[in-house]
């Protein structure tokens, strides 16, 4: 098992290494400036030059990029021009709002999706069914954007309960931090969840016309019985993955509900910098995203055999 | 595997999870210390929250709309200047009418050839780490600040600032300028004044501590979220009545947080839900707080429009070209689809505003507004247009008023029948781009409020490439003039002389809104810019 993980995590290396060097290749490919960013319309010509020379901008590409790739590898992801300071503290800084509202819009999806689709796969046809399609259509037709409007118009500026936007961090409070991530993370969780729900539909779908379900009816198992204990475990792996896949989106940063909702997350940072062109965080922040998938992948992998104890690893 | 096992991997899995988010939020606190411009000092420093008076709220939050790049007052665009006007003051500053008024100068004279100008500093103005003003102080500064900006270096030339005593600076010229007040005032890279120590420290990215003289002092920056400030306890006002960023400040706020919220929804419901008094707004939505009886509505002269051509293209370069595009512009038109209402605009045929009386000019209007396709038409035949494709530069940031403006320009050319194409980029790679002679033809901007027209950035070489030996010359005399008679003249000239050369075409002012709530009082805007020295919020 150790060695799986290891052998997984090593094999990160050189889909990062690539990466790297697209991610590299295609920033110094858009045409734009940090430095005349940074200095604006007044400044003189002589002014930018300087600045680009202190930024390294002069180097050739391949300077540039050995430069680059010597620091990373040391796990110096460079500094960024604009926020002046180490690309790893803005990354660690801007990861903390996002895992926080990743990790609760998920749960947001799966108290909504679980229980939905289960009871829509077995009460196939019925109210539950029509309603988990209603929903699902709803969650996937409306835009995460447009449902955040309605949310924080009617909880925050109609009620007055929610605060609009912003961002608290945990040592500020339980309350204070949850108070400030509702409403994005519901706008988030309730179009992860419509996915989430029609996988889990369609998976338990699956089992339940599996001819061990026939056999555990004939042998007088319950309905709950048969659709928690044996249905659910056998339809959970795809669910898993959906699980897996929608984190692992989460954690990339959702850059609209991000900017809405004003909450300084990977999305934001990504966003910000690219408008800037701030090149050591964008490298930085793709990288980072690149191996959190990885990560999440592998940790939904191990989740397999933990609930299917028929896989084994290798 | 068995159960137990298979237990515990789970556990080790979440524990090892909730290890990597606990390292990296707890790395933040020491690697962002680093250095002092990154703003991220401890909570601590913050002084604890007392009300100046009982009625009146200690803390007020004003909404951004973009991001701050630097808080280094030299370098301050468009945004920071919000911040930085608050934290920093120059030796003079416009009053409302764009008038210079000394700030941290007493007084000033005034040579009698116009050449050399003596500042006569302030005596005891302290600099929010304690350490008076004095005039090396004042040289540091403005040398550097010279050093960073364009319009500067074109006003003073080669001349510096030079200490004269403690309290004295003396500045040099090669030649009379009247401009050079206008030059100290003005908010964009303003010619703030920091300590001697500040200045020397900083690099080609900015300084390296926010000092100032201002009724804020700078605590701290999370980047992209907010800058706080707090009152500077041993302000030292002047004594006369607020105007513009000029006169008496006195600070009723104990904390000023400046929130980067980049969304206007966003902004706007915060508006409406309380957490803000203040907040431009849109006219999407104007009828949400018309019909509210506790805010004020309130329009302030933004910026001018202005269509710049690139003198170095190869249409451009022929000023017959120039006068056809002018001869089609309706501005009317134009500003309409740019910001949506009559109420917003107002027709300008003077590259300076009316409300700025000493420069002011109605020279050369009957340029203005033509909207004459057929002379268009007949002034490209004569240039002998040949259907060659005209590159309009453009961006979809900032509000996306500079692609309205351009869209309609791009209707009123393609209806003379010029083959037009749009170019939109994001800010950045539009800034690259208009520096470069052979990327484009046009260039539809919103500009921030000329105070002088030395600084109409259009008429320098750096800006559209202007290359004429005679605009030089009437730049230079207009910059010379002394007399109001003198420089009346020499403006109507400069003007006159522009609408033919076309370097830009003017085509009108704009105004923005916003609204404020009435428990918050006293808030002087300049072209948008707040100065909340005197703002007083009732709890």
């Amino acid at each position: 098992m150790a060695f799986y993980i290891a052998r997984r995590l090593l094999a990160t290396i050189p889909v990062l290494f690539v990466l790297s060097v697209i991610v590299f290749l295609i920033i110094y490919l858009i045409p734009g400036d940090p430095a005349a960013v940074m200095l604006g319309d007044g400044a003189s010509p002589e002014t930018i030059e300087t600045l680009r020379e202190q930024m390294g901008l002069n180097l050739p590409l391949l300077p540039q990029y050995g430069r680059w790739i010597g620091h990373a590898l040391q796990g110096d992801l460079g500094d960024s021009f604009f926020m002046r300071q180490p690309v790893r503290t803005a990354l660690a800084e801007h990861l903390g709002p996002t895992l926080s509202l990743a990790v609760l819009a998920e749960l947001v999806a799966i108290v909504i999706a679980l229980p939905l689709g289960i009871r829509a796969a077995s009460r196939r046809g019925e109210l539950a069914d029509k309603t988990l399609t209603g929903f699902s259509l709803f969650g996937i037709t409306v835009p995460g954007f447009v449902l955040s409007m309605f949310t924080v118009l009617l909880f925050s500026v109609q009620l007055k309960w929610l605060p609009v936007s912003g961002y608290k961090p945990l040592s500020d409070g339980l309350w204070m931090h949850l108070k400030y991530l509702i409403l994005p993370a519901l706008s988030l969780g309730i179009v992860q969840a419509s996915l989430l729900a029609r996988v889990t539909r369609s998976s338990m779908l699956d089992v339940l016309n599996e001819s061990f379900v026939k056999t555990a009816l004939a042998k007088g198992v319950g309905e709950r019985g048969i659709v928690y204990r044996h249905a659910l475990r056998n339809a959970l792996l795809p669910i898993l993955t959906v699980i897996g896949g929608s984190f692992g989106t989460l954690i990339a940063g959702a850059a609209v509900i991000e900017s809405i909702f004003n909450i300084p997350g990977m999305g934001q940072l990504l966003v910000n910098s690219v408008q800037r062109r701030d090149y050591a965080v964008i490298q930085g922040v793709v990288l980072f995203v690149a191996f959190a998938y990885v990560l999440v992948n592998l940790v939904v992998d191990l989740l397999y055999a933990i609930v299917d104890p028929r896989i084994r690893l290798k | 595997m068995n159960k137990l096992y298979r237990h515990s991997l789970l556990a080790l899995l979440i524990l090892a999870l909730f290890a990597v988010y606990g390292c990296s939020s707890g790395n933040n606190g020491g690697g962002g210390n680093g250095n002092a411009a990154s703003g991220t000092s401890s909570p601590g420093t913050s002084s604890p929250a007392e009300p100046v008076s009982a009625d009146l709220a200690s803390e007020l939050h004003f909404p951004l709309a973009q991001q701050v790049p630097t808080l280094d007052p030299h370098l301050a665009l468009n945004t920071n200047v919000y911040v930085t006007m608050n934290i920093f003051e120059g030796l003079f500053a416009f009053d409302e009418n764009f008038k210079p008024v000394p700030m941290l100068a007493e007084s000033y004279d005034l040579s009698e050839d116009g050449k050399t100008y003596t500042f006569h500093l302030r005596h005891g103005v302290k600099f929010h780490n304690g350490k008076e003003m004095k005039a090396e102080d004042v040289v540091a500064s403005l040398n550097r600040w010279k050093s960073l900006t364009g319009r500067a270096q074109a006003s003073l030339g080669d001349s510096e600032f030079a200490v004269k005593d403690d309290y004295t600076v003396e500045l040099a010229l090669k030649e009379p300028r009247n401009d050079i007040l206008a030059q100290l005032s003005h908010v964009l890279n303003n010619a703030a004044i920091m300590p001697k120590e500040v200045v020397e420290a900083a690099g080609p990215d900015g300084v390296k501590e926010y000092i100032g003289t201002g009724p804020f002092k700078f605590v701290e920056w999370k980047q992209d979220q907010y800058v706080h400030l707090s009152k500077f306890d041993d302000y030292q006002s002047v004594d006369a009545p607020p105007s513009g960023f000029s006169g008496k400040k006195e600070a009723f706020l104990q904390d000023v947080f400046f929130d980067i919220v980049p969304d206007s929804a966003t902004r706007f419901a915060s508006f409406l839900s309380g957490t803000y008094d203040y907040v431009d707004v849109s006219l999407d939505n104007l009828p949400q707080v018309q019909g509210l009886s506790d805010v004020t509505l309130n329009k302030n002269l933004g910026s001018d429009i202005n269509l710049v051509f690139n003198k170095k293209s190869p249409l451009f370069s022929d000023v017959k070209y120039r006068q056809a595009v002018a001869a089609v512009l309706d501005a009317d038109e134009i500003l309409l689809g740019t910001v949506s209402s009559p109420e917003l605009y107002r027709l300008n045929p003077s590259y300076m505003y009316p409300e700025n009386t000493t420069w002011y000019s109605e020279a050369g209007k009957e340029n203005y507004n033509q909207k004459n396709p057929d002379k268009a038409k007949q002034l490209l035949q004569e240039a002998g247009y040949d259907g060659r494709e005209v590159t309009l530069l453009t961006t979809k940031e900032l509000g996306g008023s500079f692609y309205n403006a351009t869209i309609v320009v791009q209707k009123e050319l393609e209806s003379i029948g010029v083959k037009t194409k749009l170019d939109i980029n994001d800010f950045a790679t539009l800034l690259k781009k208009r520096a470069d002679p052979n990327a484009w033809d046009i260039y539809v901007g919103l500009f921030t409020m000329p105070s002088t027209p030395s600084q109409l950035l259009y008429l320098n070489p750096t800006y559209g490439f202007a290359d004429d030996a005679k605009l030089a010359e009437l730049n230079k005399a207009l910059t010379a003039a002394s007399s109001d008679e003198e420089i009346k003249q020499a403006n109507d000239a400069l003007q006159q002389y522009e609408w033919e050369y076309l370097a830009a075409v003017k085509i009108g002012d704009t105004y923005s809104q916003t609204a404020t709530r009435h428990k918050l009082t006293g808030l002087k805007t300049l072209a948008g810019y707040p100065n909340l020295a005197n703002v007083k919020l009732s709890k």
